[in-house]
């Protein structure tokens, strides 16, 4: 097809008019930082800022040695509640802001990739996907595999909203889905120990739980409904002491950073 | 030419504002959209070793996967274009000077709003090509590579979204007597 053939569709005006309405929109801060973040995760020396940075040159500032005092007192502090058992745990946690509608979200669209292994994380030892994870975001991550029919689609750092999580996809029959998220502690700021959260958000049964290190959260869909609050619920409970045990072995440095 | 993997990353994200643009056509909708630019730049980033930057850069590909992308989880198991778009353009609608209600419009000026309104209108893929055309400055060519589409279908689809906006906008190009009647 002739170049002046084409011309003769050019129509200026047009143009500029849709320009106008059209030209200005940019991409939001928050997905740009998640395109960053996804360059970063298959960049093929990816590792977080924290790894790359040896210990002992972190220590050096005397800020870290106060951090880390600090940690040493707060780590005795929780030893001696976990000692006397925690009074708070039936406690409820309200989520903040659209945080139940981001893992929504999150969850939803990353039930729909075929395969959801993220770069540099094992496929099917998840003790290893926990300890990897844990390296690249610095918290202690839910990291277990589920009996019965469930099928593990892989684990992946997702961005919920503008948060960091580590996620973990699981389908069975190609009709139920669930997601482990782990997200900092930041997430749920001034929640309680131990405190629960269960809600259903978008026909989205969700059911988490915060620990000073972290806060939780499964969240399930399926295409039939079957899968419900109760049975979300359950499970959270029985995975909960993964967690719990992660926790304990983790390093006072790691604590640190937040 | 084969790029490293730092000069392809550098150069898909300067991309970003229009994946989100052209998301925003296909979506219409900002959250679904920045899901959609996120999980093409995953596709992208994965598919990196096939990239192989030729005549039209790396646009059009990118624009395809995001394309390529939304219709998949639409559920749609392949696009099907409108049938009416496969239908030749007779030679005289080129110029579009056959359309009865279009080719009067003689300026697009003060028309934002109400123009913003017609554009909502108009199906995806009138959107997608037009968007392409007017904002991005894509050539023919670069849309129909985007859109995995002729030529003539892309001229097609634009000569057709126009025709579409001029008649919806129609009533208001003669109030404000932008219109010869």
């Amino acid at each position: 097809m002739a170049q002046k053939e084409l011309e003769e569709f050019d129509e200026p005006g047009l143009k500029r008019a849709i320009r106008r309405v059209w030209a200005d929109e940019v991409a939001p801060f928050e997905l740009r930082a998640r395109v960053s973040a996804a360059c970063d995760q298959f960049s093929p020396h990816a590792t977080s800022t924290a790894a790359r940075i040896p210990l002992m040159l972190r220590l050096r500032s005397p800020l870290y040695g106060l951090a880390a005092a600090a940690v040493i007192l707060i780590a005795l502090g929780l030893s001696l509640r976990y000692w006397h058992g925690p009074s708070n745990k039936s406690l409820a946690l309200t989520l903040p802001g659209t945080l139940a509608a981001d893992l929504v979200a999150r969850h939803d669209s990353c039930v729909q990739l075929p395969d959801h292994h993220g770069p540099g994380f094992d496929r099917d030892d998840f003790a290893k996907i926990g300890n990897e994870m844990e390296q690249k975001l610095g918290f202690p991550v839910l990291s277990s595999n589920l009996t019965g029919s469930w099928t593990f689609h892989g684990a992946s750092v997702c961005f919920v909203g503008n948060i960091r999580s580590a996620h973990l996809v699981f389908e069975r029959d190609g009709k139920q889905f669930l997601s482990f998220f782990s997200l900092p502690p930041t997430a749920v700021k001034n929640s309680s120990d131990g405190a629960e959260y269960a809600e259903v958000d978008d026909r989205h049964p969700l059911a988490g739980f915060s620990t000073p290190a972290g806060f939780y959260c499964i969240v399930g869909s399926s295409t039939d409904g079957s899968l419900t609050l109760d049975q979300v619920r359950s499970m959270r409970d029985r995975l909960r002491p993964d967690v719990a045990a992660a926790d304990t072995s983790l390093p006072f440095h790691v604590l640190a950073m937040h | 030419m084969k790029l490293s993997r730092q000069q392809f990353e550098t150069m898909a994200v300067e991309q970003c504002d229009l994946l989100y643009r052209v998301a925003r056509r296909l979506t219409r909708d900002s959250h679904q959209a920045s899901d959609l630019v996120q999980e093409t730049f995953l596709r992208a980033l994965r598919a990196y070793e096939t990239f192989d930057l030729q005549g039209h850069g790396i646009r059009p590909w990118l624009v395809r996967i995001m394309q390529n992308l939304h219709f998949s989880r639409s559920g749609r198991e392949k696009r099907q274009p409108v049938l009416m778009d496969t239908v030749p353009l007779e030679h005289g609608q080129r110029g579009g000077t056959a359309d009865p209600f279009a080719a009067q419009i003689i300026g697009w000026e003060g028309m934002d709003e109400r123009l913003v309104r017609a554009l909502k209108e108009l199906p995806p893929d009138y959107q997608v090509a037009l968007h392409l055309w007017a904002v991005e400055e894509f050539s023919y060519k670069e849309i129909a590579d985007s859109m995995d589409v002729p030529i003539g279908t892309v001229m097609s689809r634009l000569h057709r979204a126009r025709k579409k906006l001029g008649e919806l906008l129609h009533d208001y190009a003669i109030e404000e007597g932008v219109i010869r009647e």
